[in-house]
Parts: structure tokens; C-alpha cells; sequence
């Protein structure tokens, strides 16, 4: 009789521990899935700049146009682009295009003196930390929810219910664009 | 590389007890210290926005933004839910002046305008050396801001007020309370549970694995917004 009781006590026990296990599963991933939307604000908040930037530029340097036409390209593949590799991938490109722009401008100095360009350049290059440090908040996250997948015994769980080990967001940080001061 | 970004260095200064400036460089007059200590008490007081300036020879290894950040965040600058706090940041070692901003205070304080700011009220002076009036006008222009954001008056003529913590019971610290809280859950756990609720603990505290860092501290927090100018 007292055995059972054990048993019954040991089983409860386990039985908590394997729901809590479950739920800070889900909680993790969910923080992933929380920070990766921060990722896709930041990068949608950059693209959006890119029309303002285009048509600021122009006034003063209309002949550029093979610059104009690859950053319209960069702008579309980004908002074409699903999951983490693919946005990744195209925002490698954008970033690529916009670092070639601020190249070109710098041939332009009225360009660099106006007012509404410096002002944009501004919110370029804090759009650019916001991405990075998203980016990195998002890496923090995946890295927390992949060990615990990955972790004894919670794997065994994770590997039941299908929670995956989530892709990291890397960048190749030498073509990020140089508008960081 | 990923793994440098994943585990920034977190040799950070700490706040000192004004909690409102830190001068590492020296480049502060003692009455413009008081001034902003002073200004950005009766700004928290009204808004819960938290205005800090630091003063630093380098940034550990990191750019300037992770630096700042890091800064905003692990000195909690700003309300926990307003994320309202601003850092100002200068640097003469490394030639560079920076200002952070918390995430709720990024429409009133666009980076552009962080940008207008420092060309304007802080670069002139800091280029002729003068680094206590380049930072007294900056500092003021963002407080301007702030307060007309939120619509306050500033009453900033009110006596100097030090620390940041908010009136607690009996005028003890939080951190007093904390230990004697744990200290009866203690004496109860062991009375009672024999100890089970401490190891209990212990088990969840070394369970977690690589659980590190989370963002922010036990104040405000930031997302990388805000602008930098050399000089």
C-alpha cells in the first residue's frame, strides 16, 4: 500500500518536471519567434528608407543608374524573401548596394553637405545598429532554445513534440555598409 | 565571429552613485556634474525618462553603438516599461561622440535629429576643446526635448537630490529588504521543508544550461537607436 503511494508520488513528481520541461520549450521558441519579428522590423525599416535615399541622391547624381536599379533589385528580393536564410542572403545584397552608394556619394560633396541627406544617413546608420543588435538579441535567443533542445533529457522531449534547433542569423560583417561613424 | 557578437565583452563601467554622470575622461566641471545631476532628477521625478552622460577614454573592444547599448542596458537607464532612458556619451580618446536612446523614446528623439543635435549644440565646442559647454548644450537640448515630449515644466532650480532610487520603507535600500526576505524564507525552508525549497532552487538555477545574459537589466532598454559624430 505505501509503495503504491511512492510510485504514485514519483510519477506526479516526473510528470510535472516533463510539463514544465514542455512549456519552457515553448516559451523559449517563442522568444525566438518574438525576436526574429524584431529582425524582419529593423530590415523592413531599412528597405523603407531606400525610395528616400534613391530620390535624394538623384538630385544631385542622376547618371547613376546602375546603382538605383541594383538597389530597387536588393529592396525587392528582401521583401520576396521567406525564413532566415533567404533574408539573410538578400539582405547581404541590400547592404552590398547600399555600401557601393555611399561610395559614389562621397564624389559628390554638395551631395554630402545637404541637409536632407545627412539627416538620412543619419537614420541609416541607426537603422543599421538596430539590425545588428537585433540580430544579435535574435542569436541569443536561438542559442538559448537550441541548447535546451539539445540538452539531456529535454532533447527526448524536444525530439517528440518536433521542436527543431532554430538557424542562426550570421552576417559577413566586413560588407555591412560603412555609415557606422 | 558569430560567437564574438554572441558573447559581447561586459568590462563596462558601473554607474557611480549620482548614478546620472560618470566622468572616467575628467572633461566635467564639478558645476556642470551638479547641473545635470540636477536636471536629469527632476526630469526622472516628472517622467521616468532618464537622462545619463559618461565620459569614457575607450569602449573595451567594441564599437561605439555595442558599447553604448550595452551600457543603456546594463545600467537599466530609462523606466523598465517606458524604456525612456538617453545616454550621452563622449569620448576624447577615441574622438567620438555618441547618444543612445531607449526604444521609447525614439519618436521624440529621432536619429536624425540626435544627429542635428550634435552638429549643432555639441561638435562646435568640442572641436575648440571646450568639452564642458559642448556637453551642457547637448544635454540640454535633449532635456528640452524630453520635456516637451511628455509636456512637463522643468523646475530646475530644485536642490540637488542624489541617488536614484525611489523612496523606499523605513529609507533602506532594496537590496536590504531582498536579504532579509530570503533570509526568513530561508529559516522557514529549513525549519520546515528541510530544505528542500533551497535545493529545489539550485536545481533550476543549474538546469538552464546556456541561459545567458537576457536584455536589459531591471530598467529600461534599447535597440540600438541614436546617432554618432566624429570629431
Amino acid at each position: 500500500m505505501k509503495k503504491w503511494l511512492i510510485g504514485l508520488g514519483v510519477l506526479f513528481v516526473v510528470g510535472m518536471m516533463l510539463v514544465s520541461d514542455y512549456n519552457n520549450l515553448v516559451s523559449s521558441e517563442e522568444g525566438v519567434r518574438g525576436q526574429w519579428s524584431q529582425v524582419e522590423t529593423q530590415l523592413q525599416r531599412r528597405a523603407d528608407l531606400i525610395p528616400n535615399l534613391v530620390e535624394t541622391v538623384k538630385a544631385y547624381a542622376a547618371q547613376e543608374e546602375a546603382i538605383f536599379t541594383a538597389l530597387a533589385e536588393a529592396r525587392a528580393k528582401l521583401a520576396g524573401a521567406n525564413g532566415v536564410e533567404e533574408t539573410q542572403e538578400a539582405n547581404a545584397e541590400l547592404s552590398d548596394a547600399i555600401g557601393r552608394l555611399l561610395v559614389i556619394v562621397e564624389n559628390y560633396p554638395e551631395l554630402k553637405s545637404n541637409v536632407n541627406f545627412l539627416a538620412l544617413q543619419d537614420e541609416l546608420a541607426g537603422t543599421e545598429n538596430r539590425i545588428a543588435t537585433a540580430r544579435r538579441d535574435y542569436n541569443l535567443a536561438v542559442q538559448n532554445f537550441n541548447t535546451r533542445v539539445r540538452s539531456f533529457p529535454t532533447s527526448l522531449l524536444a525530439g517528440i513534440f518536433g521542436f527543431d534547433p532554430q538557424p542562426y542569423f550570421e552576417t559577413d560583417e566586413t560588407d555591412a555598409p560603412n555609415v557606422n561613424f | 565571429m558569430l560567437w564574438s557578437t554572441l558573447h559581447p565583452v561586459l568590462a563596462i563601467p558601473q554607474p557611480t552613485s549620482s548614478f546620472y554622470v560618470r566622468d572616467d575622461e575628467g572633461l566635467l566641471s564639478p558645476e556642470t556634474e551638479d547641473t545635470i545631476v540636477r536636471i536629469s532628477v527632476e526630469l526622472a521625478r516628472q517622467t521616468k525618462a532618464q537622462v545619463v552622460v559618461l565620459t569614457t577614454p575607450d569602449f573595451e573592444g567594441m564599437d561605439s553603438s555595442e558599447y553604448t547599448l550595452s551600457v543603456l542596458r546594463d545600467w537599466g537607464i530609462g523606466d523598465p516599461t517606458l524604456n525612456n532612458g538617453v545616454l550621452i556619451l563622449l569620448s576624447l580618446g577615441e574622438g567620438l561622440s555618441r547618444i543612445e536612446v531607449g526604444y521609447g523614446l525614439e519618436g521624440a528623439l529621432p536619429d536624425s535629429l540626435l544627429g542635428r543635435i550634435q552638429d549643432d549644440y555639441m561638435l562646435p565646442y568640442y572641436n575648440d576643446g571646450d568639452f564642458d559647454e559642448g556637453m551642457i548644450n547637448g544635454y540640454m537640448a535633449i532635456v528640452e526635448r524630453i520635456a516637451s515630449e511628455y509636456e512637463v515644466t522643468l523646475n530646475t532650480t530644485a536642490p540637488v537630490v542624489y541617488g536614484t532610487q525611489p523612496e523606499t520603507l523605513f529609507g533602506w535600500p532594496e537590496w536590504v529588504w531582498i536579504v532579509i526576505i530570503v533570509g526568513i524564507v530561508l529559516v522557514l525552508d529549513l525549519r520546515f521543508l528541510n530544505g528542500n525549497l533551497l535545493s529545489l532552487v539550485f536545481r533550476i538555477a543549474f538546469s538552464g544550461g546556456g541561459r545567458s545574459g537576457g536584455f536589459g537589466g531591471f530598467g529600461g532598454s534599447g535597440g540600438g537607436g541614436g546617432a554618432s559624430r566624429r570629431f
